[in-house]
């Protein structure tokens, strides 16, 4: 789940940086085409991490160290059973 | 009608409950008049309609519940607040529908702060000086944060609310639920261990800690100043949301955590951006990716069509007009003269600004073939063709100079020499008017003209000038004129 090599902030941050340069206009066209194409490129990942919803708000953490997650009675996602536990990175 | 007192014996006298009030309550007016109790003043409430007030009066080892009319406590120099150590005139009675003794307080005077404020304020006063609330202690919140862990209880409205905000604003979030009692005796040291246990859970790799409960009296909510919570707070390597109670309600907990949210929801609203809002974000860099390319074609096309135009040829330009001035100085100068016999070397003039115009404009040529060629070449990398042209184009200017200095050194030679010659012409022309006026030019015998009478005597052979002619002399007398 969080091996991307690249986080989330972090590629927002690269993709300013890289907007920022091109609208400044100090390099050449060839650059600025290298710069469109990685920008291009942050751009689809930070929204298609902004799309990856989880299903699994809630996870109660119990006395003994162990992890249940539940339904929140307030919410209405997707039903999830306890059977998921084995998804948790840890 | 006055059985004061009934016969617990006796079966056939059953007393209804209201009348068993009505007794008790005028025993009471009896028994009871007004007194005045110390105690600490808690839970206090004022019904916002009828302005009146209720509250309880504590001390360490009892309570009671406590009304103060609007019409008495209106009046009176002091209002009831919680946590406000009184003496209070009350009286004491009975309210049927709840069957409850409460005091009826009719007067307020103030009497010390109340013992926990008290040790209350003397907390919060060490903490402070030992610079637990300092601002430079704040940890910054992470702006994306995706992981979060919660400090609250299981069955609390406090839970609900955040949940419902924190899936609506961060859908992309997951929580982590550690509850914990957040009232009653031991809830304190329980938070304190609690929040130490979610800070170090491992694995977990939380991004920040909301602790919270909903609203309660002072006494609820008293939980959230103890001193161990308020030094786990200040320690905990993450940063800490704290959410306790209402707007009013402030708890050492609040000063202690990172930031602090009037409520459990505007917590949530607090520690989560809204995903539409960074969806927007990330979609304007991306126009903003597209458009910045764009123009920046744009602005090297333009500054191709700049260089075509100024770089190369406007000097090159300028300089050659700066030649023709030049040979058009040069003409007139020659032309005032009027003299038939340069027309020839005019010509040869001429012919040399010919010439002349005819290499500034093959390099002309040669500079804007070279600016024009540069579009063709845009595949190569730009900013080192453009240093190679710009290096080319200073070549060429350099050549162009260097050519132009040429000419024009070569032309100034050929104009001194005519000059020479035109004087020469001139001073021919003037003999020849002298002689026509009858002034004779003596030479000496090698042809010398002889200006003065140095080196003169009686018999030296001289030759005479005439116009038309000359004659060959022998001076006969000299006569030097006085000085």
């Amino acid at each position: 789940m969080s091996t991307a090599p690249l986080s989330f902030e972090q590629a927002l941050q690269r993709l300013e940086e890289l907007v920022q340069r091109l609208e400044e206009g100090e390099i050449g066209l060839e650059d600025s085409l290298a710069a469109y194409r990685e920008g291009m490129a942050l751009h689809r990942l930070c929204q298609e991490r902004l799309r990856k919803v989880e299903e699994e708000l809630l996870t109660v953490l119990q006395e003994d160290g162990s992890l249940a997650p539940i339904q929140p009675s307030g919410t209405t996602e997707a039903a999830t059973n306890n059977g998921n536990r084995d998804e948790l990175p840890f | 009608m006055n059985p004061t007192r009934p016969d617990p014996a006796s079966t056939d006298q059953v007393w209804t409950l209201a009348r068993l009030a009505t007794e008790f309550s005028a025993r009471l007016d009896r028994e009871w008049p007004a007194l005045w109790v110390r105690g600490e003043i808690s839970g206090h409430s004022r019904h916002a309609a009828s302005g009146h007030h209720y509250f309880t009066l504590k001390d360490s080892q009892a309570q009671f519940s406590a009304v103060m009319w609007r019409s008495r406590a209106e009046p009176s120099p002091v209002q009831p607040a919680s946590g406000m150590l009184v003496e209070a005139l009350v009286r004491l009675v009975f309210y049927p529908p709840q069957g409850r003794l409460q005091l009826d307080v009719q007067r307020l005077r103030a009497a010390g702060r109340g013992d926990l404020m008290q040790a209350l304020l003397e907390l919060k006063a060490k903490l402070a000086a030992e610079g637990l609330f300092d601002a430079s202690r704040k940890k910054a919140l992470p702006t994306y944060p995706w992981r979060i862990g919660l400090l609250t209880a299981v069955g609390g409205a406090a839970l609900q609310d955040m949940l419902k905000v924190l899936s609506r604003r961060w859908p992309l979030l997951r929580c982590f639920l550690l509850p914990v009692p957040v009232q009653g005796p031991g809830a304190g040291p329980a938070l304190e261990q609690g929040l130490r246990r979610l800070a170090a859970w491992p694995g977990l790799g939380l991004d920040l800690i909301i602790l919270g409960r909903g609203g309660g009296s002072f006494e609820d909510l008293h939980a959230f100043n103890d001193e161990g919570l308020v030094r786990a707070i200040a320690d905990c390597p993450l940063p800490v949301i704290s959410a306790v109670g209402h707007e009013i309600d402030t708890t050492l907990s609040d000063h202690a955590a990172d930031l602090r949210a009037p409520t459990p929801s505007a917590a949530a609203e607090l520690a989560v951006p809204e995903r539409e809002a960074v969806l927007q974000l990330v979609d304007d860099l991306g126009r903003r990716l597209e458009g910045a390319l764009k123009g920046r074609v744009q602005e090297l096309s333009r500054h191709l069509d700049a260089l075509r135009t100024h770089r190369a040829l406007a000097r090159p330009e300028a300089r050659l007009g700066m030649a023709s001035q030049r040979l058009d100085e040069l003409e007139t100068r020659l032309r005032l003269r009027g003299k038939q016999a340069l027309a020839g070397r005019m010509e040869a003039v001429d012919m040399q600004g010919r010439r002349l115009r005819v290499a500034l404009q093959r390099l002309q040529g040669e500079a804007a073939q070279r600016v024009l060629d540069w579009p063709r070449r845009l595949d190569m990398p730009l900013r080192r063709r453009l240093r190679e042209d710009d290096a080319r184009s200073r070549l060429a200017l350099g050549a162009l100079g260097r050519a132009m200095r040429g000419i024009l050194d070569r032309h100034s030679q050929s104009l001194l020499q005519l000059e020479a010659r035109l004087d020469r012409l001139e001073q021919g022309r003037l003999r020849q008017r002298m002689l026509r006026m009858g002034f004779l030019l003596a030479r000496d015998e090698v042809g010398r003209p002889l200006a003065t009478l140095r080196n003169l005597e009686p018999g030296t052979h001289v030759q005479l000038e005439f116009h038309g002619g000359e004659a060959d002399a022998q001076l006969l007398r000299i006569k030097e004129h006085e000085a």
